[in-house]
């Protein structure tokens, strides 16, 4: 199921209470960042830097944009927010949209409808890549304001 | 001498590069007791070396990390160039300050990061540019920072604070 008054792949999300889902890859043993600022538990920085094609000539995959989870389209199937997040080697965030778009990067319906496994709920935050070959300083500020705008799933915390 | 060890001890760990499994078997070198110099701040030897054996820890963890990451070609294998260099500039203060949360960058590099005692200190190693560092004082006693940081001289600056708070 699509964001509700999306129906296009590749249509921009431009409601700012819309959340999105970063996954986050870490091993269990490493520490989940706790906000200072904000008193939540956060993704990383590092949790928000797509696969870079640089230096990966044999890489067969890169990415063109950073791949999420859209919170609503989860909601309407009736999936949770974890959805897909294996918790032994994954942390799950959210942030919102409006986080997004105050980074200047913009959010996009993006479903997987072929190959394994499909995901119709997967949306994309664009421009990080092109922002990394633009100006690599402000690359890091942006990514480092969507970590400390994210707040990791309750699901994924140990006490759960 | 404590061995490093990386749960990639398997199939994850074989497939890396072996200029990267050279500089696992030799990152231990960097992190003896020993290398550690006395600066005086308060600590106890036993909790310097508790602290230097979790420092090693998060250096592993950040590599089995990458392994694994690695192995779903979700990563560019760990640059050991980069990943020397950033020990080299932060081991000097594994003693004396909290554990560090070690992550893998793309590109090779590595991110050093700390969140604590009210201080935000991540330090972003890749190569061809000096470290890039985000420095935020909740309790704002020295200037929050953004940007390269030739030096490290920022990042001192925060982790002697560091050091301070958790003496």
């Amino acid at each position: 199921m699509p964001p509700s008054n999306i129906d296009i792949p590749g249509q921009r999300i431009t409601d700012p209470a819309e959340i999105v889902i970063r996954r986050h890859r870490r091993d269990k043993r490493q520490p989940i960042v706790y906000d200072q600022r904000t008193r939540c538990y956060r993704l990383p920085t590092t949790a928000f830097e797509p696969r870079l094609p640089e230096n990966r000539p044999n890489a067969t995959r890169h990415d063109k944009y950073l791949s999420v989870n859209i919170a609503s389209s989860l909601r309407t199937s009736g999936l949770p927010s974890d959805w897909g997040c294996d918790h032994a080697h994954f942390l799950a965030g959210k942030v919102s949209v409006e986080a997004v778009q105050a980074a200047n990067l913009t959010v996009t319906w993006e479903p997987i409808e072929s190959g394994d496994p499909t995901n119709p709920h997967h949306g994309a935050i664009n421009g990080v890549v092109e922002l990394y070959y633009r100006d690599q300083d402000e690359y890091v500020t942006v990514l480092s304001s969507l970590a400390r705008a994210s707040t990791v799933l309750p699901e994924c915390l140990p006490e759960n | 001498m404590n061995a490093i060890v990386t749960s990639a001890g398997s199939s994850e760990y074989r497939m890396w590069p072996a200029s990267v499994r050279t500089f696992i078997s030799a990152m231990p070198q960097c992190l003896q007791d020993d290398s550690v110099p006395g600066i005086s701040l308060g600590q106890t030897a036993p909790r310097r070396w508790q602290n230097i054996a979790k420092f090693r820890e998060a250096f592993n963890l950040g590599l089995d990390c990458a392994g694994a990451m690695v192995s779903d070609d979700a990563l560019d294998p760990p640059d050991p160039k980069i990943w020397n260099y950033a020990l080299d500039a932060v081991r000097n203060f594994a003693g004396f300050v909290p554990t560090p949360l070690v992550t893998p960058l793309q590109l090779g590099g590595v991110s050093v990061e700390w969140h604590a005692y009210g201080i935000d200190l991540e330090i972003w190693f890749r190569s061809g540019a000096p470290p890039f560092v985000l420095i935020d004082d909740v309790r704002d006693a020295f200037p929050t920072f953004q940007g390269r940081d030739s030096h490290l001289s920022h990042a001192y600056t925060a982790l002697k604070h560091l050091a301070d708070r958790s003496g």
